[in-house]
């Protein structure tokens, strides 16, 4: 980065404890608890469940309906960071949101009462940027937006697209992350692919089965250097790297090799000016797909060489399951935390180790760990692959 | 930015496949809109369709035969892009795609749902969901391209097409890529059209366009359409006219001019009041091509590259009376929408 973008801000809504701020989440995590249930799909009646990690929002607005979702949980996140942040009330800051699905839900529930042509009202609530819209409308935001799609990577490129426009002098403010809620559009259409899980989600586990679907919102306050100095904010870490790659291979199954994933590793870390061997901890997108770990852990090795087995590897997702485009933006703030806390979450469900998936990576208890730099991996269909490297100040 | 040319466009629209047939088709004021049936449940509405799909087949990647149009559309349109700029290959991480869309594939989503309600839970189709994620034009490019640079997707109105060329310029300037390909897509789709109808917005449209942004001087020969000297975008729902103000102040700022150097303005929009360009001459193809959103943004983008390059301003896409320039120098591409977004491009002849 040619111009230090530091993190002044985070806030989430996750579905482990999920209105009770950035630290409770660091601790629920660090403590390995599990937020993956048996659920019904939010709308089909389907007759049986899935694994699935909600967020339970009764009784927190009376305006809430299934639909507006997304729109709370981005909401009660982005004003965690800003609070967090404190930022002054008049502000002219860019936004930056990653989503996979948008507000999907809202044509949803449209398409499955087999009533598609409704009335204007509902349709402006699903324009795909609405989310953006309706947070700099909420936030009084005036600036650069931009609503990012780059599938589970979302979130990720969300934050390094921001960071790149701080560091290029565009914009001194941006707050950026990522949201997603669950649908039936991805329950039905991961379980059309056979990658849900029908048991535990044991990223890189020998007997690991597939992935579980989550939903969260995770957003944080990136400001340059100069910017963050004027005001005396508190500084989380810096953003000291970030690069995105295409597999340009198929549209959901990653390279077998890694290709994209090894690519945006190494330019990322250059672009960092360190070595492989100087990160101190990877938050891998480990999903619990037998393909995607597999894949994973050869794009680490071949990276990192021998320096591949020192390097600690864990995985959000086995506590959260996968939340599409916020959970790229959890992660990320994973890192962080991880530096600030000195601290690194474990991987749960872990209990039989994989031959070919045979990196250090936490099993099941939280461990200390002196993290000055930390590593941030993200995947999703397209053959998207995006990391975002994160250090201390 | 002042640095960054625009060496290559590729248009896929109802009024034509291609630099030339676009030229020729909107010089001679050909229209795309047609009364259309393609909708059982809506009668007979005005909308602006792709025809010659045989040409598509013929264009696009055999693996993506099965795909939703709209990435049909899409790697077309870039396909035609990367020829016009005759500078490959574009394969490889060195090149960037950056894809604007405003609704994406939703006849597969629509498919998807409709299987779900019908057929049950295990009917629905992997490819209707694949193909339905927001990305899988991009993705669907991106493979049938070789591309493995960063491919990335913005949502949104038509701004969209004016923030792809904003990242693909960010881009180019820090170095991580040294080509980028801006493609931006749409399709017809019943689901919208109905809302739009009852919003009173007619004459949808669908297709792609796009356009390969380079580094002046990089690229392998001489002559490229034109230089991108400015672009801005702001969002401002609570004060959208402010936001349309200044995007344009911005714009100029960046591209060092004033506004009476700009001699032609793109946009389907109202101009800002007191900026010092009441009388410009204003223009569009809109009309002509259809509502695309993202993608008729980048129409009015490649169109007007080409009307620099032809150095003409064809007499079919005038909106108003403003004196038409003996040489054309700048011309200005505008959009904004009605949740406060607002963006606007420069191109400059060399």
């Amino acid at each position: 980065m040619k111009n230090r973008v530091l993190v002044t801000g985070i806030g989430l809504v996750t579905p482990l404890r999920p209105f009770a701020g950035a630290e409770a989440f660091w601790d629920a995590v660090c403590s390995g608890e599990d937020a993956v249930r048996w659920m019904p799909p939010p709308l089909i009646d389907a007759g049986r469940k899935w694994l699935m990690a909600g967020i339970d929002i009764t009784g927190r607005s009376e305006h809430v309906c299934s639909e507006d979702k997304i729109l709370f949980i981005a909401e009660e996140a982005l004003r965690m960071a800003v609070k967090d942040a404190r930022l002054p009330e008049d502000r002219k800051s860019g936004l930056s949101v990653g989503t996979v699905l948008g507000n999907i839900l809202f044509k949803e529930k449209r398409l499955m009462e087999g009533n598609p042509h409704k009335t204007k009202n509902s349709f402006s609530g699903e324009s795909l940027s609405n989310i953006n819209s309706f947070l700099a409308k909420t936030f009084n935001i005036k600036g650069g937006c931009i609503t990012i799609s780059t599938a589970c990577a979302s979130g990720t490129d969300a934050i390094g697209i921001a960071a790149r426009k701080i560091s290029s002098g565009e914009e001194n403010v941006i707050v950026a992350g990522g949201a997603d809620v669950l649908s039936d559009f991805a329950v039905m259409g991961f379980h059309s692919l056979h990658a849900l899980t029908e048991e535990k989600v044991r990223p890189f586990d020998k007997n690991r089965s597939g992935l579980a679907l989550g939903e969260g919102a995770a957003f944080m306050v990136l400001e340059s250097e100069k910017h963050a100095a004027q005001r005396d904010a508190k500084i989380y870490g810096r953003i000291m790297g970030y690069a995105s790659r295409a597999d340009a291979n198929h549209l959901t199954a990653p390279h077998r090799d890694g290709r994209g994933l090894v690519a945006a590793m190494s330019q990322a870390i250059s672009e960092a000016g360190i070595k492989p061997a100087e990160i101190d901890y990877i938050n891998a997108h480990g999903t619990g797909t037998i393909y995607n770990d597999r894949m994973e852990t050869l794009a680490i090795k071949k990276v990192f060489g021998d320096a591949a087995y020192s390097v600690p590897v864990s995985s959000t997702k086995s506590m959260l399951g996968h939340s599409f485009g916020a959970a790229g933006a959890i992660e990320t703030i994973c890192c962080l935390l991880s530096i600030n806390h000195k601290k690194i979450h474990p991987t749960i469900n872990y209990t039989e180790r994989d031959p070919e998936c045979d990196l250090d990576y936490v099993p099941d208890i939280a461990r200390r760990s002196n993290v000055n730099t930390a590593m941030s991996l993200s995947a999703g269909f397209g053959g998207q692959n995006s990391v975002i490297i994160t250090g201390g100040i | 930015m002042s640095e960054m040319v625009i060496s290559g466009t590729g248009a896929v629209t109802p009024v034509g496949i291609g630099n030339e047939q676009l030229w020729d088709h909107v010089k001679n004021g050909v229209k795309g809109v047609r009364k259309t049936k393609r909708f059982p449940t809506l009668n007979e509405i005005p909308c602006a369709e792709i025809t010659d799909m045989d040409f598509l087949e013929s264009i696009v990647d055999r693996r993506m035969r099965r795909s939703a149009d709209i990435s049909k559309y899409a790697s077309a349109a870039a396909d035609l892009a990367i020829k016009d700029s005759g500078n490959g290959p574009f394969s490889g991480t060195d090149t960037a795609l950056i894809m604007g869309i405003t609704h994406g594939a939703l006849n597969y989503t629509q498919a998807f749902h409709a299987s779900l309600i019908k057929e049950g839970i295990d009917a629905a189709s992997p490819l209707h969901f694949s193909d339905s994620v927001l990305n899988a034009p991009a993705g669907n490019a991106s493979i049938c391209h070789g591309v493995r640079g960063p491919a990335h997707t913005i949502l949104g109105g038509a701004e969209t097409a004016v923030k792809a060329i904003i990242l693909a310029c960010m881009m180019l300037e820090s170095g991580c890529v040294g080509k980028a390909v801006v493609v931006c897509a749409e399709e017809l789709n019943e689901l919208s059209a109905s809302c739009y109808l009852r919003m009173g917005v007619a004459g949808l449209s669908e297709g792609a366009g796009a356009i390969v942004v380079e580094k002046r001087g990089t690229q392998g020969f001489p002559s490229h359409h034109c230089r991108i000297s400015g672009a801005s975008s702001m969002c401002y729902p609570s004060a959208p006219e402010t936001a349309s103000a200044e995007v344009i102040t911005r714009c100029l700022a960046k591209a060092n001019l004033k506004a009476r150097d700009i001699s032609l303005i793109m946009t389907d929009c109202e101009i800002p009041a007191g900026l010092s360009l009441d009388g410009m001459p204003a223009a569009s193809i809109t009309h002509l091509t259809g509502n695309a959103f993202a993608a008729s943004a980048l129409w009015q983008v490649i169109l007007s590259s080409l009307m620099i390059k032809n150095d003409t301003i064809p007499g079919t896409v005038i909106r108003n009376g403003g004196a038409i320039p003996d040489r054309i120098r700048h011309i200005m591409v505008f959009t904004s929408g009605v949740q406060g977004n607002a963006a606007a491009v420069v191109l400059t002849r060399e």
